[in-house]
């Protein structure tokens, strides 16, 4: 069943604004907060009979058929732009835990993207352009968390040197040491990106997060953003957030060493358990384009704003830069050695 | 007519008097006799030659020992008391001096030869010339001396090695451009802000046991070498005569 939120007033739809953390009606200016809205869609949906969707879903408000793939959780209608929820993909199994909510809307998102291109020294003039701006898209990516305990066990033979002086001879001293470290770690709320679209090193790229501000998961929050399910199992994910563990635990217990010149590992033991792991949506704003046949990406953390993504580099301008710089150092330094 | 010319006459002499420079008196000094009567007075014809084109009175000095005096004192006193110079006495000039006693070779410059001969220049001439002379090729030595003389002399010490320099400045300044280019573009690449503290319980990671034991300890020596023999002249300095001279030495 396709949920759309809508306002008790005047019958538009309710969409999550991020700066008054409610759902604020689009046409009227209602506020509801989220609760409420929960409770009402609880009330109504009991004595509706629940029926089993595929993949065909009906705009609740203007009947027309929406258009997903099998993934997307949240959307708009593409007839009259009504934001669609579809449930099946968000309760039982699917339901996600937690939910950070977007604390950066629309306006925001848009400005920053603009500022950003105009960072870029080598970004090409004619790049800046209005029309793409439009599509950005605020979209909550799933994500799994995950707790984990950590044991590790490392010997290492490290030197110290000391150097002295006895009339004309030096004597350089290197001191041998056995070192050994046993330290225990646990890290909380690792997270690994879920979504098979999304481009890996960009997600990890957008930490972190502030896990403050998460909430227990409620459908209203998505209203107005689209949203996906899970793609991958927390099994599926467990080596790549391994992985992660694992070199977080070494790098923790290497750095517990110090004083040292040098540091030689001899045996590194890395233990991990996983304590538990949760599904989540995190808000992320974000805008595909393409420019001389080159797909480029950008997205923002849609809590904290941190940018990640790369603009497109012109060889003119960069050559312009390598020539304005070299051109300026040889004036200096040969002003400086003539004037000498 | 006959007085016009004894009047020109006049005013050649006084002008050439009043002058420090005069081209009849003796430039080449062989003491040492290094060199047969003619090679002597081939060079001092150049001498001579040099000194006019250029403005610098050029003397060559050899000598079986200084008695005791130091190169640079020996020279210094031997062109105070022939009050060499060009455009008056004790003026602009440069002196070689070679003692084959204890195989030294100094030069001696008085006047603006100070200044375009700097250390740096008389070093290196002397290079050159000592050579010749560990080889005994006393006349190339000496033709050496007056040749890179009549070189430097009116040329701009600063300059000396410009297009070496200005070749590294170019390098460096490609090099400085490669640099920032690349470090601009990748700055365009946004960089992890996260690390093992951000996701760790407590901040602080619980070491439950460590030692660090001492093993052994392996010694390396090595021999400091001394300096050897320091490379010749400080720059500018009084005469005991009392007249400021600059220039350089060293052995051959």
């Amino acid at each position: 069943m396709v949920i759309t939120y809508k306002c008790p007033n005047c019958g538009a739809g309710l969409e999550f604004d991020s700066e008054k953390q409610m759902l604020v009606c689009v046409h009227c200016g209602t506020e509801k907060s989220v609760e409420e809205m929960e409770q009402m869609e609880q009330k109504e949906s009991k004595s509706a009979s629940q029926t089993n969707d595929f993949k065909m879903f009906h705009c609740p408000v203007c009947g027309a058929e929406i258009l997903t793939d099998e993934h997307t959780s949240a959307t708009f209608c593409s007839y009259c732009g009504s934001t669609a929820l579809i449930e099946s993909r968000l309760t039982d199994e699917l339901a996600p835990a937690y939910v950070i909510p977007f604390q950066i809307n629309r306006e925001q998102a848009k400005e920053a993207y603009l500022r950003w291109t105009k960072k870029g020294k080598f970004t090409p003039r004619e790049f800046t352009s209005q029309s793409t701006i439009e599509k950005i898209s605020g979209i909550y990516v799933p994500y799994w968390i995950y707790d984990y305990d950590t044991h590790v066990k490392l010997r290492a033979d490290c030197t110290r040197i000391r150097t002295e002086r006895r009339g004309d001879t030096e004597y350089t001293h290197t001191d041998h040491f056995d070192v050994y470290r046993e330290v225990a770690a646990a890290f909380e709320k690792v997270p690994a990106d879920a979504s098979e679209k999304m481009d890996d090193d960009v997600m990890d790229r957008l930490e972190p997060f502030d896990y403050s501000a998460m909430k227990q998961f409620e459908m209203p929050y998505l209203s107005g953003y689209l949203a996906e399910k899970y793609n991958f199992t927390e099994d599926e994910l467990k080596s790549r957030i391994e992985k992660r563990i694992h070199q977080y635990a070494a790098s923790t217990t290497r750095e517990t060493i110090g004083g040292y010149a040098s540091v030689n590992v001899l045996q590194e033991n890395v233990n991990m358990a996983e304590k538990k792991a949760d599904y989540v949506l995190l808000p992320v704003w974000m805008l595909n384009y393409r420019y001389q046949n080159k797909n480029y990406q950008f997205a923002m953390n849609g809590q904290t704003g941190k940018i990640v993504g790369k603009l497109p580099a012109s060889k003119g301008r960069a050559a312009a830069w390598f020539a304005g710089v070299a051109a300026s150092v040889f004036l200096v330094l040969s002003v400086i050695g003539i004037l000498l | 007519m006959k007085k016009k010319l004894a009047f020109i006459c006049m005013i050649t002499a006084i002008f050439l008097f009043a002058t420090g420079f005069r081209s009849d008196e003796q430039k080449v000094y062989d003491n040492a006799g290094l060199l047969t009567e003619q090679e002597a007075a081939r060079l001092q014809g150049q001498c001579v030659e040099t000194a006019q084109i250029k403005g610098i009175d050029i003397i060559i000095v050899t000598e079986n020992g200084l008695r005791g005096k130091s190169p640079m004192d020996y020279a210094d006193d031997f062109y105070d008391e022939h009050a060499f110079g060009y455009e008056q006495e004790h003026g602009t000039g440069i002196l070689l001096l070679v003692d084959m006693g204890n195989r030294d070779w100094w030069i001696s410059t008085s006047g603006e030869a100070i200044r375009y001969f700097p250390v740096k220049r008389t070093d290196k001439m002397g290079e050159n010339i000592a050579a010749h002379l560990s080889k005994a090729e006393y006349m190339e030595a000496f033709e050496t001396f007056i040749a890179e003389t009549g070189n430097y002399m009116g040329k701009d010490p600063k300059q000396d090695g410009l297009a070496v320099k200005l070749l590294i400045f170019l390098g460096i300044g490609l090099v400085s451009g490669a640099i920032v280019t690349g470090i601009l573009y990748h700055r365009q690449k946004t960089p992890m802000t996260v690390n093992s503290r951000t996701y760790m319980k407590g901040r602080q990671p619980n070491v439950l046991q460590q030692y660090d034991r001492y093993i052994r300890t392996t010694t390396v020596s090595r021999h400091i070498e001394r300096s050897s023999g320091s490379s010749g002249g400080s720059g500018v300095h009084t005469s005991s005569g009392g007249h400021s001279h600059g220039g350089s030495g060293g052995k051959f």
